[in-house]
């Protein structure tokens, strides 16, 4: 109340719009029994929109609010520009948050939520109005600043918390699963809002998601995390095509595994010598992994393998197919090649002469 | 509007003739004196008879603090309990009951007790002073504290519908990320959202201290109900103008309350 100037001066540095890096250092955070965080480390780069990947009760969301100043790690840091902001009040962080569950005050109609934090900042009525309209204006609101929460649509309402995260124009933008409770269309213009917004205003943005499709169509990186760690980082063509290990090849996208032999550098698999891609795991009994769009189905009366389903996806058609020694592949096929292949055909199944993914055999 | 159907005309006449009936025969007796037509001399010889007005005002002034005092200690208790102890809320809601289950009878017992008891063991200490004050017969504090104990079940009940409508974590962290420190939070974020919730607090604890009757006459002192009590004795038509009286006093005083706080409930009842 009676410190207005070091705030207004921090509104001003930020609206300068300087991005930020962050950096998560060995965070750990246990509940009760429960390890949320078992030592993370991630860094983001300035003006980067990462997506945080993982499977439910991974930690992502325990990552995000630690960062956001909700969360308290038992150790490690967390750093903004190089600053440790560990013990930083929440209030102080300089973090925009949109919330999961719908989190708009429902006694103030949408303008008043944009222009709530300009309020707490002692912002002038008249500026905070401008201000709050305008990025009404920008999230497409414009129309729909009279209106309470309980007058707006699930998406309306997001796109407003998106805005009034926006409006201190802070350092970072933090987004926890925003999508999650909306229909897939809407699910699917917002995101690409969201990421045309972030664009725009260049601000460091961490997207915590666990659709990994949500996380490689609009992130620049996407970090995968697995019980409390992070398990890789890297671009989304990088993450899809070279998984750095089983679980991310696994997690992202579709993974069938066949047997095969390895040996020199190269894998003996469905009657083809294929050289193994990268790091060879030191044993012969291994996984080839294997996309569906890679794997080639031939309708062929010898073959010893069947299809056992079929699935129409539009312009592609899934067929699962039981190798001879009983193995599941899936593989898609365009439409008119799978014209002929129903349940029960007899079939034989190919790889390109390309390296192919090896993993350790799963000890099932 | 839903169409009310035959049987539920019935009802509601059933209803109001319940209610209506003995309301109007007592308003009839009131203005109706034998012999001399309608007239309200009832009702002016209320207002100059001596202590209306004074135990009225008691009455009010009780009812005020009891209001300010139960909400300040129960609206951020129950804010705390949601934000950082959900576990403890079944232990908070039975010992809020408790009231319940203790006549009031008991509870004067225990509390004039412990008012012959304290100056007793601490002639000696400034608390004396404490006591004394405690049961000023201008502002006996004293009932204010009773009244609060009896006005839990109530608050606790509306304030813990209040609270179960909003996600009040949520709306917390969203406050403090737009800037807000704790207490902007819950000013701000929270209790606007509550207002529904402390207005039925407000009204039903008003009532019950308006109404009270067995806690002030055994200790001695003498708010409006007390005043009824005591004139009723002397005067047949004058008690019943008085009780009458009272009945529109407190509603009007419930309607004002709704007027001053209301404007804006279904707003943000809702959402
Ligand atoms: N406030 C909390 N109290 C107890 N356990 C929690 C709490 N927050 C998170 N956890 C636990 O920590 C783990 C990670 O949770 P979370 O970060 O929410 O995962 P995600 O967002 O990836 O689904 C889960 O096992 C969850 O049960
Ligand atoms: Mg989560």
């Amino acid at each position: 109340m009676t410190a207005t100037t070091p705030e207004k001066a921090t509104a001003k540095k930020a609206t300068e719009n300087k991005a930020a890096t962050i950096e998560f250092r060995g965070l750990r955070r246990e509940f009760g029994a429960a390890v949320a965080l078992d030592g993370l480390d991630l860094t983001v780069r300035p003006g980067e929109f990462l997506a945080l990947l993982g499977p439910s009760g991974c930690g992502k969301t325990t990552a995000l609010r630690m960062l956001a100043g909700f969360e308290h790690p038992d150790s490690g840091a967390v750093l903004v520009d190089g600053e440790d902001v560990t013990h930083v009040p929440a209030h102080r962080r300089d973090a925009g948050m949109v919330f999961q569950s719908y989190s708009l005050f429902p006694h103030l109609n949408a303008l008043d939520n944009v222009a709530f934090g300009l309020r707490m900042r002692k912002v002038g009525a008249r500026e905070r109005r401008a201000r709050a309209a305008e990025l009404l204006e920008l999230v497409g609101l414009a129309d729909k600043g009279e209106r309470y929460p309980h007058q707006l649509s699930g998406g309306q309402q997001q796109r407003i918390a998106l805005a009034r995260a926006l409006a201190l124009s802070p350092r970072v933008l933090l987004l926890d699963e925003p999508l999650s409770a909306l229909d897939a269309k809407v699910r699917l213009t917002l995101r690409e809002e969201i990421r045309r917004l972030q664009r725009e205003l260049g601000i460091t943005t961490l997207f915590v998601t666990h659709d990994q499709e949500e996380a490689l169509s609009i992130a620049d990186r996407v970090a995968v995390m697995r019980a409390g760690k992070l398990e890789q980082c890297a671009e989304p063509a990088a993450l899809y095509g070279r998984p750095a290990t089983a679980f991310v090849a696994e997690f992202v996208g579709t993974m069938s595994r066949i047997p095969g032999r390895l040996s020199d550098g190269t894998v003996e698999v469905l009657g083809q010598r294929l050289p193994a891609d990268g790091q060879a795991p030191a044993v012969t009994e291994v996984d080839v992994l294997v996309r569906p769009e890679a794997v080639e189905v031939r309708p062929d009366e010898a073959g010893d393998a069947r299809i056992v389903a079929t699935a129409f996806l539009g312009a592609v058609v899934r067929v699962t197919v039981r190798l001879g020694d009983g193995t599941e592949v899936k593989a898609d096929l365009a439409t008119h090649e799978a014209a002929g292949l129903g349940a029960g055909t007899a079939v034989r199944v190919s790889l390109p002469e390309r390296p192919v993914l090896v993993a350790e055999r799963d000890k099932k | 509007m839903a169409r009310l159907n035959p049987w539920r005309w019935v009802v509601l006449s059933l209803a109001a003739l319940y209610f209506l009936v003995p309301l109007a025969a007592s308003v009839i007796f009131t203005v109706d004196v034998p012999g001399q037509g309608v007239t309200f001399d009832a009702y002016t010889q209320i207002v100059s008879t001596e202590g209306f007005v004074s135990s009225l005002l008691l009455s009010l002034g009780l009812a005020g603090a009891t209001i300010a005092v139960v909400l300040l200690l129960m609206v951020p208790a129950m804010v705390a309990l949601r934000l950082g102890a959900p576990r403890l809320r079944p232990v908070v809601e039975v010992v809020c009951a408790l009231p319940l289950v203790v006549p009031p009878i008991a509870f004067v017992a225990g509390i004039s007790t412990v008012l012959k008891w304290g100056p007793e063991h601490l002639s000696r200490t400034p608390l004396f002073q404490t006591f004394v004050a405690l049961q000023n017969p201008d502002f006996p504090f004293v009932l204010v504290l009773a009244y609060v104990v009896m006005a839990l079940p109530f608050v606790h009940r509306a304030l813990d519908t209040g609270l179960r409508a909003i996600d009040v974590p949520t709306l917390v962290e969203a406050a403090r990320s737009c800037g807000a420190s704790w207490p902007q939070a819950l000013v701000r974020a929270v209790l606007p959202n509550l207002r529904g919730a402390l207005l039925n607090s407000a009204f039903l604890t008003l009532a019950l201290v308006l109404g009270e009757f067995t806690v002030a006459q055994l200790l001695g002192f003498r708010p409006f109900a007390v005043w009824i009590y005591s004139v009723a004795g002397s005067q047949a038509q004058l008690s019943v103008a008085v009780s009458v009286l009272s009945l529109f006093v407190t509603w009007a005083l419930l309607l004002a309350l709704a007027g001053v706080g209301g404007r804006n409930r279904t707003a943000a009842s809702r959402g």
